[in-house]
């Protein structure tokens, strides 16, 4: 044929290469054999890998792979079981498989030495197969590549992997024992590891090794993550000893140390955990022991710990930012709400503020230090604030201190956790508009009277702001809006007329402020009430400049500065010194000279705006009035008259204008007064009391001398009145903005009560109008939702309201509606 | 880290260069100068002979005696230039030219194959289409057919499925052959590659016939009908069954 004939660079087919001749398995399988025997004793230098190669190539091309396969498994299994098991068994020293708890006669120490020996010996002998079976994977490349993967079965690398694992591993240590040497591998790691945590040096690369090992080999035919035997046989043991030791040592440290030290140690042992993962076991067990140290020491611990005496309550207490900053990490590693930390908290801010609550109570009904209540008249008594002011100011600083702290500690400690911040927020909002604590409205409007009038004085523009700002702060928190209007009217209302404020500007400041925290609504008659007091300035000049034209040169003229309030806006009967029915009804009767003005104004008045009606409050107001003393000798013996210039209240000025028409040593009695001026009885007696009982601006001698005013009295003008200034100012009682009384809150509430009910009524209208029908459910809580801004109404005053909106048929009730529900009747 | 960095070097230039030089390949009294960095990069069976503990990573020598010579030479020729090209035969040759080009890209196929060196695998397989349809009448033929029957694997289709291809398209002139024409000689000689062609003809039958029609033959009157009344196919694979027909 043509073969063997051709000469040319191309050889034709040469026959005995490729199998005319068949080739012979056994003879090739002992040259195989032969060589894997010098393989596994480290002999390979000698050995041609292209003839191993060879061979091995052309049993697989002549389909007997199958065979190879078989006989290479065969010879693994065989090797293993003779040669390496041998070795490994004679590691296994008596020290070695006594079981932990039978320690007894042997010490730690040789303990451990039996422990590294065996996983010395077992790491060299994985080591060996495994690169011994590298080896024979890449002589055996052709099989692997063609046989193995024709057939579906194990690349022969993993098939031997596995002969190692059943050949050795799962191996019974003793004969007739049930302890497998991988039993006693996980039982030689997992005290090396105990030994770390009570704090021995251990090898962790010996382990790692071992790890390194267990990792490279798998349960079952598959290889999947799950099955790797770390993961298999070992792990789950390692996590369960883990937990119990951690349950153990969680309940020895709770017994014998503090919180903060509870801590640190958690923290010391997770970041250890961490560490061993990474230098002695695998990193895909980190999460898993960290959650373990996690359960153990920390979310079945979280309670105790936050409550021991050492606990949450305690580090607030004293400023633990450290241990708090510990606790926060620990408590959010378990539970990403930090649920227990944020109730230990709320728990603290809520004891901490209704300390300060009862605090100011306690402060405010203590007796007051001097009887009575007219402490205008004394210098010493003025300067000093009424009691429940100073409580009022001492709960504002103390809330704002409170919240100092507590800032500081959610900056510094819990990394400015939102969840922690709203928690915190509502547990100041609960303190301060606790139901047993109902002032706090009261008590910031007073803290910012306070400040307007006296506080602020000789501070810097960003002291003003601070100081403002904490106003802003509190008012956040505050429920009913409101009631805290009704009180800052109220006192702003003293200010402006009263001339208390020191700086307009910061005033407006203020309003502005709030107009950013609560709206346009809020403000808008705040506002109102600053225009007023424009255009009264403006008022006062003009009707000057009118007067001025008239050409009535009058040296008695009487000067005339007049506020004109809008009747709606101003809380006045909070400013007319009893309030009683009987100051609206009666009206003072002036003096001819003081008519006279007051009609020119009205006149002016009426010529600018027709149509509007004055109304003469002589209960507010002042005068000043000079006045002139006989004279007595002086020091030098002459003969002086006494000039001073009187301020007084106008009731004050309309009183004292009486004896001007009556010779000095005439008296009139207190109800000869009272017909003349028709002051209203109460005013009368408080006015009567800064005339002619205060002792440094007695101007009336009253008869008899006594500290009340009786309606028998008999009043007559001093003629040896002694005044060391020339200006007097003569006091009235009740001045000044302070706490109110028990009985004026009752009122207070009741008015914010009725205007609630307008609001809530409107709220409800505004709401059925847009729907025409809801149920009451449903309505309940829109209203709640409409009026969240202002206040938070009772649900009792929404249901009457209702009711009330039924009768006179703006609603009526929807029959048979299954739940109850509303129409709107237009 | 940064991707690794890929640079195209033209190494064809060391070809045959004892320049750096740091492998021997021997083949029969033939000695190849080859490097390391070229060739074990591209084919694993270098890598491993010159990383694991053997003889060659030791002495430095790789022996391919036992591989075909020119099939090596190509080898080396793709390592350094990503090609071979098919050697020159002597014109004095008795041997037909196609028949020994043939045979050479067989031999480097099964080389490739032996050392899985996929690229060249499929260039050889390549080479061998030029020769397609006229070789199956030649009788040199079945020399090719052994060859590749030979040097490859059951599993390893493609040159075997070209073979069978190319006998399949020729089967009427391979009919007509003598029992003991090459061809037909190595049929008998090779049984996977006559079970391999029964396999692919089979095939084709089934493509162009779908199944057996029976048809009936009225035994009276010599009419055909088939049982669902259609038309009777005049050719193709039929059974006939006889019995009387409707009108008889």
């Amino acid at each position: 044929m043509i073969a063997g004939r051709g000469r040319s660079k191309i050889r034709p087919p040469r026959r005995g290469i490729h199998g005319g001749e068949e080739i012979d398995f056994e003879q090739t399988w002992r040259v195989i054999a032969s060589a894997f025997n010098e393989i596994h004793t480290k002999n390979a230098s000698k050995l041609s890998y292209e003839e191993l190669y060879r061979h091995a190539y052309r049993i697989v091309l002549k389909k007997k792979g199958e065979d190879l396969y078989k006989r290479v498994r065969d010879f693994e299994h065989d090797w293993l079981t003779t040669q390496v098991r041998l070795r490994i068994q004679d590691l296994l020293s008596p020290n070695l498989l006594m079981s932990s708890q039978a320690i007894g006669g042997t010490t730690a120490n040789e303990r451990r030495f039996a422990g590294e020996k065996f996983m010395k010996g077992l790491k060299e002998a994985y080591m060996d197969h495994h690169v011994c079976m590298g080896m024979l994977a890449d002589v055996l490349m052709y099989m692997d590549r063609v046989y193995c993967q024709d057939t579906h079965r194990l690349s022969i690398y993993n098939s031997a992997m596995i002969l190692f694992r059943d050949d050795i591993l799962h191996a019974f240590s003793q004969d007739g024992d049930s302890v497998s040497v991988l039993d006693l591998l996980n039982r030689v790691i997992l005290e090396q590891i105990r030994m770390e945590r009570d704090g021995d040096v251990i090898d962790k690369h010996m382990i790692k090794d071992c790890v390194y090992m267990l990792e490279g080999l798998y349960e079952g035919q598959t290889d999947t993550a799950e099955s790797r035997l770390y993961v298999a046989s070992f792990e789950g043991s390692f996590l369960e000893t883990s937990r119990g030791f951690y349950r153990a040592e969680s309940e020895l440290l709770l017994r014998e140390s503090d919180a903060g030290a509870y801590c640190r140690h958690t923290r010391r042992r997770i970041v250890e955990e961490q560490d061993r993962c990474r230098s002695t076991l695998a990193e895909s067990t980190t999460p898993k022991i960290e959650k373990v140290v996690e359960d153990e020491l920390i979310k079945n611990r979280i309670q105790e710990l936050i409550e021991m005496e050492s606990g949450v309550r305690f580090m607030i207490d004293n400023d633990r930012m450290e241990e708090l900053s510990l606790i926060y990490e620990l408590n959010a590693r378990v539970d990403p709400k930090k649920t227990e930390l944020m109730r230990a908290m709320q728990k603290r801010v809520v004891e901490m503020g209704t300390e300060v609550n009862n605090a100011a109570i306690a402060a405010s009904q203590a007796p007051p230090p001097s009887e009575g209540t007219d402490k205008g008249k004394g210098p010493a008594l003025e300067k000093s604030l009424n009691q429940q002011t100073v409580a009022a100011i001492k709960w504002v600083e103390d809330v704002l201190q409170l919240k100092d702290k507590f800032d500081l500690i959610w900056k510094n400690a819990f990394s400015s956790d939102n969840a922690l911040q709203t928690a915190l927020t509502r547990s100041f909002a609960d303190f301060i508009n606790a139901s047993s604590f109902p002032r706090s409205s009261e008590y910031i409007s007073l803290f910012i009277d306070e400040n307007m009038k006296k506080g602020i004085k000789g501070k810097t523009e960003n002291e003003i702001d601070m100081v403002l700002e904490k106003a802003i702060v509190l008012l956040r928190y505050v429920q009913d809006k409101d009631l805290f209007e009704r009180y800052y009217k109220k006192h702003l209302c003293r200010r402006l007329l009263m001339n208390k404020s020191i700086s307009n500007d910061v005033e407006k400041q203020m309003i502005s402020r709030m107009k950013i925290e609560l709206g346009n609504n809020f403000t808008m008659k705040l506002e109102a009430m600053f225009k007023d007091m424009t255009i009264s300035e403006e008022l006062t000049s003009g009707y000057k400049g009118h007067v001025a034209q008239l050409g009535d040169a009058d040296p008695k003229r009487i000067e005339l500065a007049i506020n004109v309030l809008t009747s709606m806006t101003w809380p006045l009967e909070s400013m007319g010194g009893s309030g009683d029915e009987e100051g609206k009804t009666l009206k003072c009767i002036f003096p001819p000279a003081i008519d006279r003005i007051k009609r020119g104004f009205e006149k002016y008045y009426g010529e600018k705006h027709s149509g509007r009606q004055l109304t003469w409050l002589a209960a507010m107001g002042s005068a000043d009035v000079r006045a002139v003393f006989p004279k007595v000798p002086g020091k030098d013996g002459m003969l002086k008259e006494r000039r001073h210039e009187l301020n007084v209240s106008t009731y004050g000025m309309v009183i004292l204008l009486l004896f001007n028409e009556i010779p000095a040593d005439v008296s009139l009695t207190f109800e000869e007064i009272q017909a003349q001026t028709n002051i209203p009885a109460s005013d009368l007696v408080r006015n009567l009391q800064s005339l002619a009982v205060a002792p440094k601006t007695r101007i009336l001698v009253k008869e008899p001398m006594s500290k009340d005013v009786k309606p028998t009295d008999r009043f007559s003008f001093n003629a040896s009145f002694n005044g060391k200034f020339h200006r007097i100012k003569v006091g009235v009682v009740s001045n000044g903005n302070k706490v109110e009384s028990d009985r004026e809150r009752k009122e207070t509430e009741k008015k914010n009560d009725d205007s609630r009910s307008f609001c809530v009524e409107a709220a409800i209208v505004r709401i059925m109008k847009q729907r025409k029908e809801l149920s009451h459910q449903q309505l309940v809580a829109e209203t709640l939702n409409q009026l969240a801004p202002q206040f938070k109404p009772e649900v009792t005053m929404i249901k009457k309201r209702v009711e009330s909106l039924i009768e006179r048929e703006y609603l009526e009730r929807i029959e048979n509606a299954k739940v109850d529900s509303y129409r709107y009747l237009a | 880290m940064s991707a690794p960095k890929l640079i195209q070097l033209d190494v064809s230039g060391y070809m045959n260069s004892a320049k750096y030089s740091d492998l021997e390949v021997r083949c029969n009294d033939t000695t190849y100068m080859v490097h390391r960095m070229v060739l074990c990069p591209q084919i694993k069976f270098f890598d491993k002979a010159c990383s694991l503990g053997f003889m060659e990573a030791t002495e430095g020598v790789i022996d391919l005696s036992h591989d075909n010579a020119a099939a090596v030479a190509s080898m080396l020729e793709y390592a350094y230039t990503s090609t071979y090209t098919t050697p020159e035969v002597q014109t004095s040759s008795p041997v037909p030219k196609a028949c020994a080009q043939m045979l050479h890209h067989v031999n480097v196929y099964a080389i490739a194959s032996k050392y899985e060196i996929t690229v060249l695998k499929a260039i050889a397989k390549n080479r061998t289409r030029t020769f397609l349809h006229d070789m199956g009448k030649a009788d040199w033929f079945a020399d090719i057919v052994r060859e590749v029957y030979e040097s490859t694997h059951t599993s390893d289709r493609g040159l075997r499925d070209m073979m069978v291809s190319i006998a399949g398209d020729n089967h009427s002139s391979i009919i007509q052959q003598e029992g003991n024409s090459p061809l037909r000689a190595m049929m008998a000689e090779i049984p996977d590659f006559a079970s391999d062609c029964f396999v692919h003809m089979s095939k084709l039958y089934d493509k162009d016939v779908k199944k057996f029609e029976t048809v009936y033959v009225c035994y009276i009157c010599e009419d055909k009908y088939t049982a669902n009344g259609g038309e009777v196919p005049l050719s193709g694979f039929v059974e006939l069954v006889e019995r009387s027909c409707v009108g008889c």
